[in-house]
């Protein structure tokens, strides 16, 4: 039974916990649907398989292998410890070929840290967290999976800072049981942390959506596909016109997106031609709402394709989201879906590069000042203008601060196959090398950071042999021919 | 070009715009003035693949097999074998490993009541049995009334090309142009795989008349060109072909889920489409067997699809392929599996493939000159056939037919039971039967047909566990 943590209820803690990575508190701010497993070991220790145990985790290897199976041990020294259901006997990899181990079971954890800021590190890992305070030498931030934890400010590519902060509203699919199927005859199944689809087929969930929505997810296909997405609606199996809703039509070519409205029927609010798609057979997708501004946006690969405004205002009141296959030769896949809230920024407002000598503010007036942050304390930011002006400006005004590419740490080269990235619950990621994961906790050794010692219930999923995924598919093109369920 | 009937409606939209699509998304393969480094082909991929009944796969070696017992599998990454249980396994696919050739070409297909079909010689024909000797298990004894039909391959129609047997002597195209998120074909025991837009041909000496032959098997769209008659073994980008280097007249024969055409293609001249046609059989199945005829003398190119004459394309401009290459491009949706490449030449008949008779009460041998003869099939001498037509006894030199299919015998096909394999060959055929052990290269099987044989595992691809019928040993 997976549960799912309303704001406003206590929850179990299930998982073992240490003081510094998960605090408690009457007050639950972030609230996760993991992929996890605890405990590590298999259950079956004995030298006969019998196959019946579930297994909980899937590793992937860089030559196309995927197992099911359960983690006994994993260390930089020894390997993988693997038990598989269907072998006689425990097996041993080690690092050399690891791809990506993927944690496949619920659970949840409580919070008392709501993140306000997205700390993005200049070789490519990702926080949510809070910032304590920042230095011209350090900065410290604080996160729900690792406490207090400091760095280099070098280290730092962008701080954005969340207007009304980074809420996940829920994380899978972890089964089908919690989604709503359309009537009769319905190609959605679920396996492996996968929604799919074959012909066609409707699902939908309550995900209980307020005033915005920030809908994630990767896509995978092996025949043209036609997904819409019916958003803050309460008709969950069906496409109802009675009710206000706004749908997203996607497919390889092209996004269109529609409002529904009571009385006054379906308008198409916009179309886009996309040519990402035209040759690959997979990409992530974001898809956003906000209330406030009546501003839609769809993403595809961190990349904005188009955003869409009601002028009418933001007609639908529903809380739900609905998937609908429209194609009956669709064959298609969803999955690592994240729904969160979104703030309304557009990032590509954000995006600009560091210059090699200032460090540049944001501001939400749209202001850019360039100059230095000298440092950040209680709230506001010490910031010397153009080098020469010490002003002070609340953090409140700044949307993001973009570091000075010349202190910019250069990110190492990804040789070493301990080195590893943990992907968070929620989002968010971090590489370092690996020491060890057991039942209790994931350890290793961050450049960053130092000593890292997380929960092993905070992590989704692990990639290894960072410098090799894109090397993967090709030579294992014959393997991969294969695999189709893959997980 | 021919006048076509034009399709009506939805489909004359979509063809259009399949059309349309195929021209801009055809690879690029741009000019400039440093060419790209040629990419180091793949490594032929000598490594097994284990499928396992949970959908779990896992490549490395398979070092032994016993049925009942464990399938024992090595991997460069772990420090011990792995053991999985033999019942648990669902398919294994063959690496390469050498293969002991045989010194004469196999010229005799022969199909049976079960669905085997397996290629050898001839070696006799006796009251009870055809005994022929093959290369992956030696002599076989068919019994008589298993035997459906026999195709007979001639020396003087001798394949020109047979492949691929590797990527030696292909050449690697570049399709890892603009935002072509460009692959390669990755070649694995007798067959080239591609998952992304990936490139690859080989001058093979395409006669002027010519048959040529291959299996495609895909997942997901099928979109595939092959580039026929070309001497230019990199892509071509169509939309700017002509600031490409010099490039030769060639012949592009377009594969996809939809439909076939054939592009004329040639630098300083328009593109033409000799016609499309929709092809249901690509839509409705994930394999298919394409034979490809040409002649250039009446300016023709033909195209079978299991069998079937699907289009007969004539260029009223002239043959325009100046080339003897072949060059095949996966346009990159999907997966694509290529393999059993052969060509020959043509001897410009339109011959029908063998079929079972069950309904008919007497043989019926094809000459290879067309005539027929209905009879029954008596035994065979050295070097002919003893046909019985009436109540005279014709012999028949092997050089002579084309094929015999025999009457009264349905097909008697089963599930499978366990321990029993459903086996695939390097170049086509495929057979059932038990396995009992797998040791090195040796299989120790039986086979309600074929009794107790060895065989040898170099000469197979696959090899399908797949169990359908309850546990019972026939």
């Amino acid at each position: 039974m997976n549960a799912e943590v309303c704001p406003s209820q206590k929850t179990i803690l299930r998982c073992s916990r240490s003081s510094r990575c998960l605090p408690t508190g009457p007050t639950i701010w972030l609230s996760v649907v993991l992929l996890c497993c605890i405990p590590l070991r298999g259950q079956n220790n004995q030298g006969t398989v019998t196959g019946n145990e579930s297994p909980k985790h899937i590793m992937e290897f860089l030559d196309g292998s995927y197992l099911h199976g359960d983690i006994q041990h994993l260390s930089a020294e020894n390997g993988l410890d693997w038990q598989h259901p269907l072998a006689a006997n425990p097996m041993r990899f080690n690092l050399d070929n690891l791809s990506r181990l993927r944690l496949n079971a619920s659970n949840s954890i409580a919070s008392e840290i709501q993140p306000e800021c997205r700390f993005e590190f200049v070789n490519g890992d990702l926080i949510y967290g809070n910032l304590q305070r920042l230095s011209r030498e350090e900065v410290s931030l604080k996160t729900w999976f690792g406490g207090e934890m400091k760095t280099s400010r070098a280290a730092l590519r962008r701080i954005a800072f969340l207007k009304s902060g980074y809420k996940v509203i829920y994380e899978g699919p972890n089964g089908i049981d919690d989604w709503m199927l359309g009537q009769g005859q319905n190609g959605w199944t679920y396996a492996d942390g996968k929604l799919r689809i074959k012909n066609r087929g409707v699902l939908g969930r309550n995900f209980q959506l307020k005033d915005s929505c920030n809908l994630s997810f990767d896509l995978e296909w092996d025949q043209p596909f036609q997904l819409s997405i019916t958003m803050f609606t309460d008709t969950l199996n069906r496409f109802d016109y009675r009710q206000g809703s706004y749908i997203f039509f996607l497919s390889p070519q092209f996004v269109s997106f529609q409002r529904v409205q009571p009385g006054t029927g379906v308008l198409t609010l916009g179309q886009v031609r996309m040519d990402q798609l035209s040759n690959v057979s997979k990409a992530r997708f974001s898809i956003r709402a906000h209330r406030e501004t009546s501003k839609f946006a769809v993403y595809i690969n961190d990349e904005l394709v188009s955003t869409f405004r009601d002028n009418r205002g933001f007609v639908a009141e529903g809380k739900g989201i609905s998937l609908a296959s429209q194609l009956s030769a669709s064959s298609f896949a969803v999955s690592d879906i994240l729904v969160t809230e979104w703030d309304g920024t557009d990032e590509s407002d954000l995006s600009f590069e560091a210059t090699e000598s200032s460090d540049v503010l944001h501001l939400i007036n749209q202001d850019k000042p360039k100059g230095d942050v000298v440092q950040i304390l209680d709230q506001k930011i010490h910031f010397k203008l153009r080098k020469e002006r010490d002003i002070r400006i609340p953090l409140e005004r700044i949307k993001q601060i973009h570091f000075t590419a010349e202190d910019q740490q250069k990110p190492p080269a990804e040789k070493s196959t301990d080195r590893i990235r943990a992907h968070f619950a929620g989002g968010g990621s971090l590489s370092f090398d690996l020491v060890s994961l057991d039942g209790e906790n994931l350890q290793g050794n961050s450049e960053h950071f130092g000593e890292l010692s997380f929960t092993s219930s905070a992590i989704r999923q692990i990639e290894f042999n960072l410098n090799h995924q894109s090397r993967k598919h090709d030579q294992a093109a014959d393997t991969y021919w294969n695999m189709e369920n893959q997980p | 070009m021919i006048r076509q009937q034009t399709p009506t409606g939805t489909w004359k939209t979509s063809l259009s715009c399949l059309g349309l699509l195929w021209v801009i998304f055809m690879p690029n393969a741009q000019e400039s003035a440093t060419k790209p480094p040629a990419r180091p082909p793949n490594k032929p991929v000598a490594k097994d693949m284990l499928l396992l009944k949970n959908s779990d796969q896992i490549s490395g070696t398979l070092q032994s097999f016993h049925y009942p017992g464990v399938a024992v599998w090595q991997r460069s990454d772990i420090d011990q074998p792995i053991e999985f249980k033999s019942e648990a396994v669902d398919e294994i696919l063959l690496g390469d490993r050498p293969k002991r050739l045989n010194i004469q070409p196999e010229r005799v297909t022969i199909r049976l009541n079960n669905g085997d079909t397996i290629t050898g010689n001839w070696k006799s024909l006796g009251p009870e049995h055809l005994t022929l000797k093959t290369t992956f298990a030696g002599e076989l004894q068919i019994p008589r009334n298993r035997w459906q039909w026999a195709s007979f391959r001639h020396s003087d129609a001798s394949y020109l090309f047979e492949g691929p047997t590797g990527e030696e002597g292909w050449t690697v195209g570049e399709v890892n142009i603009g935002k072509l998120d460009g692959g390669q074909w990755a070649y694995r025991n007798g067959a080239f795989y591609a998952l992304k837009a990936a490139s690859i041909a080989k001058l093979i000496g395409m006669p002027d008349r010519m048959r040529m032959e291959f299996d495609i098997e895909w997942k997901g769209s099928l979109n595939l060109a092959v580039a026929l008659y070309t001497d230019y073994l990199q892509p071509v980008s169509l939309a700017d072909k002509d600031s490409e280097p010099d490039f030769g007249g060639f012949y592009s024969l377009q594969l996809t889920s939809y439909a076939v055409n054939v592009l004329m293609v040639k630098k300083k001249e328009p593109l033409q489409y000799l016609g499309m046609t929709q092809t249901p059989v690509f839509r409705q199945a994930t394999k298919a067997h394409i034979d490809v005829r040409t002649n250039k003398a009446n300016n023709s190119i033909s195209l079978l699809v299991n069998g079937k004459l699907v289009k007969r394309w004539i260029d009223q401009g002239g043959f325009a392929g100046e080339g003897s290459g072949i060059r095949l491009v996966h346009q990159g949706q999907g997966a694509l599996r290529f393999s059993n490449l052969k060509m020959r030449e043509w001897d410009g008949r339109f011959e029908s493939p063998p079929t079972n008779r069950p309904q008919a009460t007497l043989d019926l041998l094809t000459r290879r000159n067309g005539d027929k003869l209905v009879g029954s099939v008596v035994g065979s001498m050295e070097d002919r056939i003893q046909f019985k037509i009436g109540e005279t006894i014709t012999e028949i030199s092997f050089d002579q037919i084309e094929k015999i299919e025999i009457g009264g015998l349905p097909n008697a096909n089963r599930p499978v039971f366990d321990g029993e394999v459903d086996a695939t060959l390097v170049g086509g055929g495929n057979l059932r039967f038990r396995v009992d052990t797998i040791d090195g290269n040796q299989i120790k099987a039986s086979s309600e047909i074929y009794g107790p044989v060895n065989m040898q595992l170099p000469m197979f691809e696959r090899l399908d566990f797949q169990r359908v019928a309850p546990a019972e040993t026939p």
